[in-house]
């Protein structure tokens, strides 16, 4: 089997390197797009990915690639790895998206929905490091068109 | 400036998944956050997706953004015209309106409930009250309406109830009905020409849930 092994080179948009086994990469939609269509040559950039992100994204590929590993010890490690501060979540939910890996996407959307669910706009945005941009009379319009919700 | 604004949000589809996971409720807050939150709600589509989003694998369907735009609509016309009487009774699970319009041309009046989570439009309730003047006084207390003269509708089980009182009150409109401290209260104004108003506070309300 080892023989049939092959690996890949990624590169990040701050020229950080790294090597990672085909068959986990290929997680990737993109990734494995481009491998089938061979044109893969010796290095893949990934330009809107830095190394820091990255390495989250590979640490999340190989936990999920371990073999006989249990679902409870994956769901233990998934609630562990969205425990992150909102701009690591970000830059996940970006690299996912790019990178196409549809599972990992919907997990990290998913953090993204509870961590809105119950809160009210003022708390979601000192959550999300979201900028008020309504002047006060369009939020107040905002909020009586939806009156019952704020109650 | 623009630029780096939009390139440090998140992509527009993957906001709009995000939204179509939300509780209604919680959609609601996250439209009040920003433009761009709001500017993905108001997409013409997205009513439409959520609707065949929100019904669940059991059969069941959970609030749909469209009840809710509805829902929201008659809600702030009930708020807006209080003189008609009209309840909003906040359930474990749901919302419901209750709204009496009144149809002077024809000369009756129509009672509609609406229950977000359940309708999907208005229901004209079943039994239709009638020789109730537009006019009269009406005060909602948990749930019950009460009106002049003098009939109780509980909002929740949907039910009418003629209420009788010791005293006969006489001509309606010497009479408001308020809540005290979630009491049923008759303000009397028959003899207000000479300087007095009585108050009647029912100790218990008529009617209890």
């Amino acid at each position: 089997m080892s023989s049939s092994t092959k690996f890949l080179t990624l590169k990040t948009c701050d020229d950080k390197k790294f090597v990672l086994d085909e068959a986990i990469a290929v997680r990737s939609q993109t990734i494995k797009n481009m491998v089938e269509d061979d044109c893969v040559s010796n290095v893949i950039p990934l330009p809107n990915v830095d190394s820091k992100t990255m390495t989250k994204v590979i640490e999340y590929w190989k936990k999920h690639s371990e073999e006989g590993i249990s679902k409870d010890m994956l769901m233990d490690f998934d609630k562990a790895f969205v425990k992150v501060h909102h701009s690591i979540l970000h830059a996940l939910i970006l690299a996912a998206n790019f990178l196409n890996d549809k599972e990992m996407l919907d997990m990290m959307c998913q953090e993204v929905v509870d961590r809105i669910k119950g809160k009210t706009p003022e708390e979601i945005r000192k959550e999300f490091d979201i900028k008020n941009d309504f002047t006060p009379e369009e939020e107040e319009e905002i909020r009586k068109e939806n009156a019952w919700a704020f109650e | 400036m623009n630029y780096v604004r939009k390139k440090s949000l998140i992509p527009q589809e993957i906001m709009f998944e995000i939204f179509l996971w939300l509780p209604v409720k919680s959609s609601m807050h996250l439209k009040c956050v920003s433009t761009f939150c709001k500017s993905i709600v108001s997409e013409s589509d997205f009513f439409d997706i959520h609707r065949c989003r929100s019904r669940k694998k059991d059969g069941k369907v959970s609030t749909s953004l469209l009840q809710v735009d509805r829902f929201n609509k008659i809600y702030n016309r009930v708020r807006t015209y209080s003189h008609l009487s009209s309840c909003v009774l906040r359930q474990k699970n749901n919302c419901k309106v209750f709204s009496t319009t009144y149809h002077s041309q024809e000369g009756y009046i129509k009672y509609q409930i609406f229950t977000l989570g359940i309708d999907k439009l208005w229901r004209e309730t079943q039994s239709i009250f009638h020789g109730i003047p537009s006019g009269s006084s009406s005060v909602c207390i948990s749930g019950v309406i009460y009106q002049l003269i003098y009939y109780a509708f509980d909002v929740k089980s949907e039910t009418f109830e003629i209420i009788a009182f010791k005293k006969a009150f006489g001509l309606v409109h010497y009479h408001e009905l308020i809540e005290v401290k979630g009491k049923l209260t008759i303000i009397d104004y028959e003899r207000k020409l000479s300087g007095y108003m009585d108050i009647w506070i029912l100790e218990h309300n008529p009617r209890k849930q």
